[in-house]
């Protein structure tokens, strides 16, 4: 079986870097940037089967960049984790058409476990 | 509006009228009055028991004086019942007419037998009342009266008319005062005769008898006393220094020309000195008394002159400091009414508001119309407290200025008038703590933000690292990293309550209402705390199964610091007891703890944003928000928080939450 492709976004190295060490851990790939305003080309360009993505980066953050996705043919089939440390994460979420919310400052158990939920969830549609 | 313009021309503040009359000083003549009436009827009733039982000592006072007819004792009798039933007109009803039949009668009598003798003793006749009366013919003492002055029948003539007319006026003027002025004027000179031993006719007996001269006097003293109010008696009774100075000096005025003159007429009658050395006497003497009494009016006068400019002067300072207050326009300062219209506003105040003095002079300004609709009935409650207490504490409010733009303000109010409805306000702006406060906001929730980030890396590294440890078996290692864990999420815990202040003090915190079971959130609360707290055991009592309604997430936030706060502030106790309740439409949950407890002069303030207990504070670490968070969480549910504790013997925090949905009982 293929591994299966996490997209992360987020301006702060070290949640990228923790995200990254766990879920390849856990036996993804994962393909991290820092840079929100290549997100767009970079997801159509991989087609992840998950993108975890920061609500709030300077410029371009989750907010903007979320409801673009799930616009997009090619990539609105893709679940979308939302990840903030506002308390009003996740009214924001589902405003935005996330299929999932993480809050800062999460478990890594969590954000195993969500991605694994959201996975599996899009596997079975 | 048309209201306004009217009461704007007449001043906000009507003086106090001085010189009012002094209602104790009313009902002391009243009471006056009334005695001599009394001592009247009782002079008259001696009289005609002392012709009936033949006592000349009742009827003449002295023997050596001529007696009272019986005729004259009557009509004083009822004269006296007159006034008695003068004194106090105001009667109701049937008690009204009553009254005023019986005062008709008894003017009547009065006026009848003065009338009747008058005609007898001018037309000749010797018409013999007192025959009538007594059912035989007098027997006068040895003196016997002398008829030569027609004083009783005029007397009673003049006085009769008076009490007829007592309460009639034309064009405002009480005549009937005058009258009893003329008979006092006119029955002076027979009771000087009394004092001085006079004989006025040159008879050897007295043209009155000393009972009779008597009752005049209390009689003159009961018609005037009745009704102190009106001329020439009002200003005894004012508490202006008019009416000060009057019952000081008409005493004096009265006795010491008598007593001089008694002296003098003493030493001629001893052969002193002549006739006109006595003339010249009396002159010099009346002088004396005169320049005596106006120096001591002068004098008295001068005092409260003096006393009154002084007074004067401190109200003039008094106004220019309120003025400097007023003008200094560091605050806005508003007299207004409590129908909003607005008198007087500084130059603060208007230009707060955008206004000019051309907009408060002309079309005028009024409070209500420049409050924020929305907040017109918080005016209407702070009114009725204004009336109430007499001062409002500031307040919170938005004024709506000229361009319709809002500004800010607190307010505080002093009630001036409460008759009619004055008030001062004093006026601050607040639009710039306004602003700091939004940039604090604003810093707290970019600040909170920032620090979360870093922590999530944190807490991310310090979890892989202890799936590091743990795979390798160093279980000291695995201990401390669960520690630094727990205390990460402390930290995160603090960062989060800073954020929720900030966003319940300006109104922005969300609330996600959910159905759920009361038990469950009760239960999963105490596992959470349960699995960090090394010493305590939490118990739970009566569990109760009822759903409920609310931000569980919240709700779980108020039962972790209920938690947390029992088991921080008990440390020598090992137990927690959670207790649960419930009403028709509450469930009450309540945390005791068995530590330090609280001293009650606290107890009040626990709820407030940083409050912390002082001699806690020094022992226990804390922000003091906590419970301040938790009870703008259970306000927002419509359910109370309360506290009962015992210094040294622990507390119990107990919150009341609403149940789910309407709760209807079958009749």
């Amino acid at each position: 079986m293929r591994k299966q492709t996490v997209f992360v976004c987020d301006d702060d190295p070290g949640i990228v870097d923790v995200v990254k060490i766990v879920l390849e851990d856990a036996g993804y790939t994962v393909v991290a940037s820092r840079d929100s305003e290549k997100v767009v080309t970079t997801v159509k360009r991989l087609i992840p089967d998950l993108i975890l993505i920061d609500l709030w980066m300077p410029s371009l953050g989750g907010e903007q960049l979320v409801p673009i996705l799930k616009k997009d043919k090619d990539c609105m089939q893709i679940p979308v984790i939302v990840i903030s440390a506002s308390k009003d994460t996740q009214e924001v979420a589902a405003r935005v058409g996330a299929d999932g919310y993480l809050c800062k400052p999460f478990d890594i158990d969590d954000l195993e476990q969500i991605v694994k939920k959201h996975l599996l969830l899009s596997a079975r549609q | 509006m048309i209201l306004n313009t009217a009461r704007r021309k007449s001043s906000p503040t009507r003086h106090r009228k001085f010189g009012y009359t002094d209602p104790a000083k009313v009902r002391l003549f009243q009471l006056l009055a009334r005695v001599a009436a009394a001592l009247i009827i009782l002079v008259g009733i001696l009289v005609i028991v002392g012709w009936y039982l033949d006592i000349p000592r009742l009827r003449s006072f002295a023997l050596s004086y001529p007696s009272m007819r019986v005729s004259t004792a009557i009509a004083f009798i009822a004269a006296g019942i007159y006034i008695l039933l003068s004194v106090r007109p105001s009667a109701n009803g049937i008690a009204r007419i009553v009254y005023s039949v019986l005062r008709t009668i008894t003017a009547s009598v009065v006026l009848a037998l003065g009338l009747i003798r008058l005609i007898a003793y001018f037309a000749g006749f010797n018409f013999d009342f007192d025959a009538v009366f007594l059912g035989f013919p007098p027997a006068f003492d040895a003196s016997g009266t002398d008829h030569s002055i027609p004083n009783t029948p005029f007397f009673f003539t003049a006085l009769g008319v008076a009490m007829v007319f007592y309460d009639f006026k034309i064009k405002r003027v009480y005549y009937s005062q005058l009258l009893i002025l003329i008979a006092a004027l006119v029955t002076m000179p027979l009771a000087i005769s009394y004092i001085y031993q006079i004989n006025l006719v040159g008879s050897t007996s007295f043209s009155a008898a000393l009972p009779t001269l008597l009752c005049y006097a209390l009689l003159i003293m009961g018609l005037l006393f009745a009704r102190p109010t009106r001329q020439v008696m009002d200003i005894f009774t004012k508490d202006s220094a008019g009416g000060f100075l009057v019952r000081r000096l008409i005493i004096f005025a009265i006795i010491l020309p008598l007593l001089v003159g008694w002296i003098i007429l003493l030493g001629f009658r001893m052969g002193l000195y002549n006739n006109d050395f006595r003339y010249l006497l009396v002159v010099n003497s009346l002088i004396a008394i005169f320049i005596l009494l106006i120096w001591e009016n002068a004098q008295s006068l001068h005092a409260s002159d003096i006393e009154q400019r002084e007074t004067e002067l401190e109200l003039l300072d008094s106004q220019k400091k309120f003025s400097a207050l007023a003008e200094s326009n560091v605050i806005g300062v508003v007299l207004a009414d409590l129908d909003g219209f607005i008198y007087e506003a500084n130059d603060a105040f208007l230009h707060m508001l955008n206004y000019s003095r051309l907009d408060l002079a002309g079309k005028g300004l009024n409070w209500h119309e420049l409050t924020a609709p929305e907040l017109r009935k918080l005016v209407a409650t702070k009114n009725r407290l204004l009336m109430r207490r007499g001062k409002v504490e500031q307040y919170e409010k938005e004024f709506i200025r000229k361009d319709k733009s809002r500004v800010p303000v607190i307010v505080g109010k002093t009630l001036l008038n409460r008759e009619q409805r004055l008030f001062i306000a004093f006026v601050l702006d607040i639009t710039e703590r306004k602003r700091l406060e939004e940039r604090k906001d604003e810093f707290i929730s970019i600040a909170s933000h920032e620090l979360k980030t870093p922590l999530t890396s944190i807490k991310g590294y310090t979890q892989i690292l202890e799936r590091v440890v743990a795979a390798s078996d160093n279980k000291a290692a695995g201990a401390l990293l669960a520690k630094t864990n727990n205390y990460i999420d402390r930290l995160s815990g603090l960062i989060a309550d800073l954020l929720d202040v900030s966003k319940i003090q300006s109104g922005k915190i969300l609330f996600d209402f959910t159905e759920f079971n009361a038990y469950e959130l009760v239960k999963e609360s105490i596992e959470g705390i349960q699995n960090t707290a090394e010493q305590h055991k939490i118990l739970l009592k009566h569990p109760v199964h009822i759903r409920m309604r609310g931000d569980r997430f919240r709700l779980e936030q108020v039962l972790h610091n209920l938690l947390t706060n029992a088991i921080k502030y008990s440390p020598r106790s090992n137990k927690v007891v959670v207790t649960m309740a419930k009403s028709d439409r509450f469930v009450r949950i309540s945390v005791q703890d068995f530590g330090i407890g609280i001293p009650a002069k606290y107890q009040t303030k626990l709820f407030n944003r940083f409050y912390r207990v002082e001699s806690a504070a020094k022992e226990f670490s804390g922000l003091g928000i906590g419970l301040f968070i938790s009870s703008e969480i259970v306000k927002r549910h419509n359910g109370k928080i309360n506290v009962e504790s015992i210094e040294g013997r622990g507390s119990i925090f107990t919150v009341e939450l609403p149940i789910a949905g309407p709760i209807r009982t079958k009749i």
